[in-house]
């Protein structure tokens, strides 16, 4: 090795620059090792994932309480500026909400009317936990969040989440103290709903854009913009009747949905632990489509959509 | 006796404030910024810290350091692991060729990150590619990429400061 080498390139002694080079190939190996290793899908992994992440809890909770705060002040000043808009909207949304407060009241007795006549049982919501969302993976890989809950809470895989408009995601990995839960957004996630009036039975899948594609939808139906997506509860996912969000229509492309929960401003998530009874046959509950729904149609795709 | 100690820490702290550094930049990466419009790609802050304390303070960032830093990103981003680890130990590498190519003034410093960052973006891509053997989308890697090399230079002169300011006293 000549002399100039490692001076020119600010190492001390030439053992120096045998070592970085050294450490560079070692640790490089051990990374391509660590790839391969992942790509076996071992649990092993999946444990390591979730101990680093109940590691970082208590860290990313604190980094999570500054960002809350920070884009709390962001939202203070720039809504202060248009508090009186903002008022006048929410007085009207207002007496629209108690118009609909009275006609859900009427309905929950009917509904609750019909079960006892038919006597219905419908998928028992066990218990809510309420957790923090401590991270978002917020990358090319993934549409993830991170919560302060884990098994310490009694969270398992497979509960569903949800923020104060609607369903988020599902639990797909619980630590000790922190679980992962999937957007409805990821590439990954593919649940099954039911939508609007007609009860049409889909799978929404997720899509990088952000607005999850509705899948697999039954030859003939035809779905309507604006109508109402709830969770179908089939094959035990999720519990039936979790709101979701609408029919949004892209002309020649598959249909997609709004989604009502704003995955990108959540602090708070509702993780709903379930029990799946799967010897009855639950008619999942159809919600009502919003007044505001337009006469659009479309024709259901006969074959599933592909990707 | 107790301030020997206390000093001995000081040193012990300034000598991994880099790879701290590093620690602190995975951990602000994947924290919820509650943005409005969903935007779901943070820069890559971890590669920022490697890149400019791999080139100016190579003693300091060392691939263990690198490794580790990649390896946390990993774990807490849900990329494959190893995938950062790797690829920001070879973006590590490059860097340090194009340093000693074309020098670390202060004038090509955002021109380099700019090329390591784009091969760490390529390389990122190429694995993930290869690992869910689909073809990925490479915009989401060159949106992550191009935020990244605009902010760059925010966060080149901070750690500039850090490293004079804080690190080189701390190490006094």
């Amino acid at each position: 090795m000549p002399h100039a080498t490692y001076k020119r390139q600010g190492w001390k002694t030439p053992i120096e620059l045998r070592a970085h080079r050294g450490g560079l190939i070692m640790f490089g190996v051990l990374s391509l090792a660590l790839l391969l290793v992942g790509r076996a899908e071992l649990p092993f992994m999946d444990k390591v994932r979730m101990t680093a992440a109940d590691l970082a809890s208590d860290v990313l909770g604190a980094g999570a309480a500054v960002s809350d705060a920070v884009s709390g002040a962001i939202d203070y000043v720039s809504n202060a500026a248009d508090l009186y808009d903002e008022n006048e909207r929410l007085r009207r949304e207002n007496t629209e909400l108690l118009a609909w407060r009275e006609k859900a009241l009427e309905q929950e007795r009917q509904i609750a009317a019909f079960e006892g006549v038919m006597e219905i049982l419908y998928t028992p919501i066990e218990g809510i936990t309420a957790a923090s969302v401590i991270a978002d993976t917020g990358g090319p890989f993934s549409r993830a969040l991170i919560v302060n809950a884990g098994a310490n809470k009694d969270v398992r895989e497979g509960d569903a989440a949800l923020d104060r408009f609607g369903l988020v995601g599902r639990v797909v990995k619980v630590g000790a103290r922190s679980a992962r839960i999937l957007l409805l957004t990821d590439s990954a996630s593919h649940i099954p709903v039911v939508i609007g009036e007609s009860g049409v039975r889909a799978i929404l899948s997720g899509d990088s854009d952000g607005l999850p594609e509705i899948r697999f939808i039954p030859p003939g139906a035809t779905l309507r913009e604006g109508e109402q997506i709830v969770t179908s509860g089939d094959g035990g996912v999720l519990p039936p009747g979790l709101p979701v969000g609408v029919v949004h229509l892209r002309g020649a492309e598959p249909p997609s949905a709004t989604l009502y929960a704003d995955a990108g401003r959540i602090e708070v998530v509702a993780i709903k632990r379930f029990n799946v009874i799967n010897d009855v046959d639950v008619p999942p509950p159809v919600a009502e489509a919003p007044p505001e729904s337009t006469d659009e149609t479309v024709a259901a795709n006969p074959q599933p959509a592909g990707r | 006796m107790v301030i020997s100690i206390f000093s001995r820490f000081i040193k012990w702290v300034g000598r991994r404030m880099p790879f701290l550094l590093a620690i602190l930049a995975v951990i602000i990466a994947i924290l919820p910024l509650r943005m409005p419009g969903n935007l779901e790609l943070t820069p890559l802050y971890p590669l920022m810290v490697v890149f400019f304390f791999g080139t100016h303070r190579g003693d300091l960032m060392t691939p263990g350091p690198i490794f580790f830093t990649g390896l946390a990103y990993d774990l807490l981003s849900d990329a494959p692991v190893g995938l950062w680890a790797l690829t920001f130990l070879v973006c590590h590498t490059l860097a340090l060729v194009l340093r000693d190519t074309f020098g670390r003034v202060i004038y090509t410093a955002w021109a380099l990150f700019a090329l390591t960052c784009a091969a760490a973006c390529l390389i990122a891509w190429s694995l993930w590619s290869l690992y869910a053997w689909d073809i990925q989308d490479p915009l989401k890697f060159a949106v992550q990429g191009l935020v990244s090399i605009g902010l760059y230079p925010f966060f080149g002169f901070a750690f500039a400061f850090i490293e004079r300011r804080v690190i080189a006293p701390m190490r006094a």
